[in-house]
């Protein structure tokens, strides 16, 4: 792939939840290498772009091309997973599985590594992000910030091209927000491609090469985070930034 | 199978599902009522009480309500009491829904949170109005599904008086066979008095659980 | 005492509710578990057999089915006797409560689980077998096992199609001998202890079997079983 082309390509996305019209016409690229921060407010349709930039929903309309896969083609659309790392909110890690079992499972079934090799290559990533003395750990034995570190690790094992994180700092506790916005700060300076929803400004001021602002289902403005966060254009971004900075 | 006879039998049949209606509402009050009690025992921390209310839950929860209603019937016979079947039926019954209600009741106290406790305290009122007047009716949105689950249960469980003799619905049933055959069809029409009666209780159950539950 | 010199007859009945419930068990976990699949299937036939089948037997009475297992059967040329219609009727009644448990068991799974699975590119056999069973195991398990003291509770309505299980063996001393009070007290202790030994099993089981250890609230092990019903499983989501 050319360094040129986008490794994402959103055109003309809509997306409609019964009645209501979530997404109304998409456009976005994003580079290889690129740190792009999606924010904007509840509901703006956030979490409905990376789920449809991952594969978990399907568009409407409008052409999603993702790793160079058509992922608005239901029959390829499969193709993709394996390939992005996607990180939640709510962690949704595997409660029944180690720290290790949750980063090996899909080395083990996906990757089909055999069991030593998974073990020594999933223990690396663990070790990536500070935890491969916790990996004998079930979710449950471990803080907020430890198990989304986890999770990330479990993405990162299959060595994705892309990671998304959906507000991967919401559920935590104010003190273990920094653990993590650490190792996805880490991930960017290697060079991973990462589209990150966030309500951590300084996140995005610090990390982001781009941050795009969300207004009810359209992308109302976007630039470099110096230009976004000091001298927006839009007013619905000013009026967003003021709320959210204040506080 | 010959409805046709069963049809000719079928005021019999109605004579039983009287008697089982009859026995079903009795024991309805009467294992609310005890349920009620040992529930508000268990949770009262009367030493003896809880402890006592505790075993009868125990008890009845862990033993077949055959063995009870065997117990009160040839039990209160033995003991020199005679008991009609469809009074010790009620009491056999009563006894031991009893303490499966008692456990949702006190399931139900159990999750209104003591803050609630506490509030009243402050407003200066006693343990037994706070419970009487302020957790007690907050209980009715998590013990009523549960409450009428038991309530479906208790209604089939009365065709276990069968064993004791009480001319309920079944045993009508079985008088029919006894004297026409034709037990499929027999037992068809019973089951579907059956389902008539419980069906439209186990789908409200499932109405309010699914209301009581934020999807 | 003369029930001591019963102590023979009263523990081959136990030995006999025990054979009985755990064939029930089985039979009831197999139906269950083809139930549940049969109500989420994509065919409208089966999930209509599957709703009646869960319907009809939820809402009649268990005696009944036993009698219809005993005595109406043999009109349609199967001819079973008492421990196989006991075994039958049981462990059909059982199954329509484990269909729904094992329902509201795999709902109980996140979805959010199923996503992390795909987005790894797990396959969906795979994501079945690895990521949403085994939770939705852990989340049936202490509704199942009060359903399997369910089954050996029910053992005694076997008594009224004369298989000589406990509550039969303890009617027919009592007629032999008249001493009602010790044999009607015998048998219910009986009961207690195979219903609380079945209950503890069960919870070493759970703690063993299940990682991290599946540890039930305190209280007597037979009550905790009991409350957690299925509402329990459903609203209960993991962390
Ligand atoms: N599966 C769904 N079914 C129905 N409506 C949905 C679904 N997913 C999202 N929505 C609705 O679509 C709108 C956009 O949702 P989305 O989750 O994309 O917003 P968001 O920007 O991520 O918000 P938040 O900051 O709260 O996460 C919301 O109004 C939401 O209620
Ligand atoms: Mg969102």
């Amino acid at each position: 792939m050319s360094n040129l082309e986008p490794i994402i390509k959103l055109a003309g996305v809509t997306k409609s939840f019964g009645a209501v019209q979530v997404l109304k016409g998409i456009d976005l690229h994003v580079s290889e290498g690129e740190v792009l921060v999606v924010i904007g407010a509840s509901g703006s349709g956030k979490s409905t772009v990376l789920r449809i930039m991952s594969g978990l929903e399907t568009a409407d309309s409008g052409q999603v091309w993702v790793n160079s896969v058509p992922l608005h083609d239901p029959r390829r659309a499969r193709e993709i997973r394996g390939h992005v790392g996607m990180v939640f909110q709510q962690f949704n890690l595997f409660p029944h599985l180690t720290a290790l079992g949750n980063v090996t499972l899909a080395l083990l079934k996906v990757r089909k590594l055999s069991a030593e090799v998974a073990k020594k290559k999933a223990l690396a990533v663990l070790d990536r992000v500070g935890l491969a003395e916790k990996a004998g750990n079930y979710p449950s034995q471990l803080s907020g910030g430890q198990q989304q570190r986890v999770a990330i690790a479990r993405a990162l094992a299959v060595e994705p091209t892309i990671m998304f994180f959906d507000e991967a700092t919401s559920a935590l506790d104010p003190e273990l927000v920094g653990e993590v916005t650490s190792v996805m700060r880490s991930l960017a300076d290697e060079g991973m491609t990462m589209v990150v929803v966030t309500h951590e400004m300084s996140f995005a001021r610090k990390t982001a090469d781009r941050v795009v602002f969300m207004d009810q289902g359209i992308i109302a403005e976007q630039g470099p985070p110096e230009q976004l966060f000091v001298r927006p254009q839009n007013d619905r971004t000013k009026q967003f930034l003021q709320r959210v900075l204040e506080v | 199978m010959n409805f046709i006879v069963v049809l000719a039998s079928f005021p019999q049949l109605l004579e039983g599902l009287l008697i089982t209606l009859a026995l079903s509402a009795a024991s309805i009050v009467g294992s609310t009522l005890l349920g009620l009690l040992a529930a508000t025992l268990r949770v009262s921390r009367v030493p003896i009480g809880s402890q006592i209310a505790r075993i009868y839950v125990e008890v009845f929860r862990g033993s077949p309500l055959l063995i009870t209603l065997l117990f009160v019937y040839f039990g209160s016979a033995y003991a020199g009491y005679h008991m009609n079947i469809f009074a010790a039926a009620v009491v056999g019954i009563s006894v031991y829904q009893g303490a499966y209600i008692a456990e949702i009741i006190r399931a139900g106290i159990e999750s209104v949170p003591p803050g609630q406790w506490e509030a009243s305290k402050i407003l200066g009122l006693s343990n037994s109005q706070t419970f009487v007047s302020v957790v007690l009716p907050q209980t009715g949105k998590i013990v009523l599904p549960p409450l009428i689950g038991q309530y479906i249960a208790l209604i089939k469980d009365t065709s276990i008086a069968f064993v004791i003799g009480l001319a309920e619905l079944v045993r009508q049933g079985q008088a029919i066979i006894d004297r026409v055959g034709q037990p499929l069809a027999v037992y068809v029409t019973i089951a579907a008095l059956y389902f008539i009666i419980c069906y439209p209780l186990s789908r409200w159950v499932r109405g309010l659980e699914k209301r009581s539950q934020p999807a | 005492m003369a029930v001591l010199g019963y102590l023979g007859d009263i523990s081959e009945a136990a030995l006999l509710v025990l054979k009985i419930t755990v064939l029930a068990f089985l039979l009831a976990v197999v139906l269950g578990l083809a139930a549940a699949v049969g109500r989420n299937s994509r065919f409208r036939i089966l999930r209509f057999g599957a709703g009646v089948y869960v319907e009809v037997i939820r809402n009649t009475p268990v005696l009944l089915q036993i009698f219809v297992a005993y005595f109406a059967l043999p009109n349609l040329g199967l001819n079973l006797n008492a421990f196989e219609a006991g075994v039958l009727a049981l462990g059909v009644n059982v199954g329509a409560y484990l269909a729904e448990v094992f329902r509201a068991g795999i709902s109980s799974v996140p979805k959010g689980q199923v996503e992390a699975a795909a987005i790894l590119g797990l396959r969906s056999l795979d994501i079945s077998i690895f990521v949403v069973f085994p939770q939705a195991l852990r989340n049936v398990y202490p509704a199942v096992v009060n359903y399997l003291v369910q089954i050996l509770l029910g053992t005694s309505l076997l008594s009224a199609i004369a298989l000589p299980e406990l509550t039969g063996t303890a009617t027919t001393i009592n007629s032999r001998t008249l001493i009602f009070l010790p044999v009607f007290t015998v048998t219910v202790l009986v009961y207690l202890l195979l219903s609380n030994v079945l209950a503890a099993l069960a919870g070493i089981i759970g703690r063993v079997a299940f990682k991290p250890a599946l540890v039930l609230p305190r209280g007597s092990v037979l009550s905790r079983m009991r409350l957690l019903k299925v509402n329990a499983v459903r609203g209960e989501v993991n962390k």
